[in-house]
């Protein structure tokens, strides 16, 4: 991978729900799908994994040299679940509506994994000026910007 | 009219505002142009389209943007999961000539109405 995107590189995503999202760069996962976090409370970004193509490498960095993911975020972490089977044989289940079963955010086990994760990053943002409302900020082409001519 | 059928008032018809789009997208492309078709003089290769960046006027320029994704989006008629907006992909393949133009290929040809509709280039596959 290139020698551009180092731990803590903040890279901004191009796709998928968050994109235009200012994410920090954690490590290249064994699939080779890069894996990313917000940090969650900064921008509302869980720990993802995305592909290099959809992503711009800026040249801010977060100071995370420190930190150690830990080995259970794998590619296997981010695999789903096995989808429920029988799923109208359950009369409860066959009477609410799909809509209201439909989660919202992280559940408490991944709350807790990503605050693992996510605290020592909030810290060493915070020492920086200004990198909070960076990481904050959505980018956006404005009019008359070209990325073409634009230095990241 | 007795008094009571006086201070009946009528509902006040619903005023339809349209909600303001809360967390729009952002714009994570470049608009360009379809030009036309590659041809010579008389005839045309539909296979391969012709688009003119906004902003990119110079041969050196294009480099950027080869394998670049574009998208036609343009509206249909009839709705398929919830959405009447439909997209032709496609991608930046080379520069044609030295003034900025580049050529796509799309995975359908683009449709003659497209002729000087816009037509928006992706940031990715990015290179950056």
């Amino acid at each position: 991978m290139s020698t551009k995107i180092t731990k803590g590189t903040v890279l901004i995503l191009l796709i998928g729900k968050f994109k235009g999202k200012r994410v920090v760069f954690l490590k290249q996962l064994s699939s080779g799908l890069l894996l990313v976090t917000g940090p969650y409370q900064v921008n509302g970004v869980p720990l993802t994994r995305i592909k290099r193509k959809y992503v711009i490498a800026t040249k801010t960095k977060v100071d995370i040299d420190a930190l150690e993911v830990p080995t259970t975020i794998n590619d296997k972490f981010f695999t789903p679940k096995k989808p429920i089977n029988n799923w109208e044989k359950t009369e409860e289940k066959f009477f609410t509506k799909k809509q209201e079963l439909k989660k919202v955010g992280l559940n408490e086990s991944q709350q807790k994994i990503q605050k693992e994760v996510d605290t020592s990053i909030v810290e060493a943002i915070k020492k920086v000026q200004y990198l909070k409302e960076y990481l904050t900020a959505r980018f956006v082409l404005q009019k008359g910007q070209l990325p073409h001519k634009m230095k990241f | 009219m007795s008094q009571e059928q006086k201070k009946e008032v009528k509902p006040k018809k619903k005023q339809n505002k349209k909600k303001k789009k809360q967390n729009k997208s952002p714009r994570l492309h470049i608009d360009g142009i379809f030009m036309g078709y590659r041809r010579g003089l008389t005839t045309q290769k539909t296979g391969t389209s012709l688009i003119k960046i906004v902003g990119v006027t110079t041969r050196k320029e294009t480099e950027w943007y080869l394998g670049k994704k574009v998208a036609f989006v343009y509206n249909a008629s009839r709705h398929h999961n919830g959405s009447n907006v439909r997209t032709i992909w496609g991608k930046i393949t080379s520069a044609h000539g030295n003034s900025g133009i580049v050529r796509a290929k799309f995975k359908r040809n683009l449709p003659a109405i497209a002729m000087g509709k816009k037509v928006r280039v992706m940031m990715y596959p990015s290179k950056i």
